[in-house]
């Protein structure tokens, strides 16, 4: 953990699922600063969900996966900068809008797929670039003062697009 | 991952003894579920009181078992359900798959006939 300006600047590495655990705690501790504890849950859940998603996708012998958290005038601002695999903009855009099964159709569950799409509910806006070989997220989540007053899914943004 | 097991009236309760079950114990969560029923838990009640958070990758695994293994969810009732646990419950809407209930006592006399 390194503190410049007024940022804080966390380092895991993409081989190591452990170091996730930490780094939510870490990082769900931060936002209480301004959030209150579900508030901070919450960016701890979103956080998570985006680094495990990070690990999933690293190449082998990448470098560490970077976050900067930071406060803004309407809440935090968190980066993630990793060297995996390029993300479709398709199934970021997609996340979420086709969430959609039979809670009595058990055979059919979902298992998996959830991460995005948990990470645009629980988030306020998320953007994602793919540049120079690394991927470029960057996620805000509002105080309650200035959020929407409804409860709607984060505005995506996807460089280039 | 530490699994604990105990019994009430015959029910099998297994507590997941973890504050942040992640990716990582997913697998071992699933395993030890999956050789419990196997032995005979079934119904098996999950205890979560000392689950304080779960990503997505827990429930995935929680899913897993219940797809798999106990097919009604009534024979894999949750109890002690944290608050972060409930809202990832809702916002994934598996909250209206699992049976939650406040207890153990409670998810035990669910079961009784």
């Amino acid at each position: 953990m390194k503190i410049v300006g007024s940022r804080i600047e966390l380092r895991i590495p993409g081989n190591h699922p452990e170091s996730v655990r930490l780094l939510g705690v870490c990082l769900r501790n931060l936002s209480l600063s301004v959030f209150d504890p579900q508030g901070a849950a919450e960016i701890e859940l979103a956080m998570v969900e985006a680094v495990n998603n990070s690990i999933l996708h690293a190449k082998p012998g990448a470098s560490d996966i970077q976050l900067t958290f930071s406060l803004s005038p309407r809440g935090v601002e968190i980066d993630l900068q990793d060297e995996g695999q390029p993300l479709d903009p398709r199934i970021l855009e997609a996340a979420g809008q086709r969430w959609d099964f039979d809670p009595s159709d058990i055979q059919n569950l979902p298992e998996g797929g959830m991460g995005l799409m948990l990470i645009k509910k629980l988030m306020n806006e998320v953007s994602y670039r793919h540049e120079n070989g690394r991927n470029w997220w960057s996620f805000s989540k509002f105080h309650p003062s200035a959020a929407p007053t409804q409860a709607q899914d984060a505005r995506t943004t996807i460089a280039g697009r | 991952m530490n699994l604990l097991d105990s019994t009430i009236n015959g029910i099998p309760i297994l507590t997941i003894d973890a504050p942040r079950p992640d990716n990582a114990s997913a697998e071992d969560f699933k395993l030890g579920v999956t050789n419990r029923f196997r032995q005979g838990a079934d119904p098996l009640i999950l205890d979560m009181n000392r689950v304080i958070f779960m990503d997505s990758s827990g429930l995935g695994a929680l899913v897993g078992c219940l797809k798999l293994l106990f097919k009604d969810p009534k024979r894999l009732p949750l109890c002690n359900v944290a608050p972060a646990v409930l809202s990832l419950l809702k916002l994934t809407r598996m909250d209206q798959v699992f049976l939650v209930y406040p207890s153990v006592q409670a998810a035990v006399e669910a079961l009784q006939p």
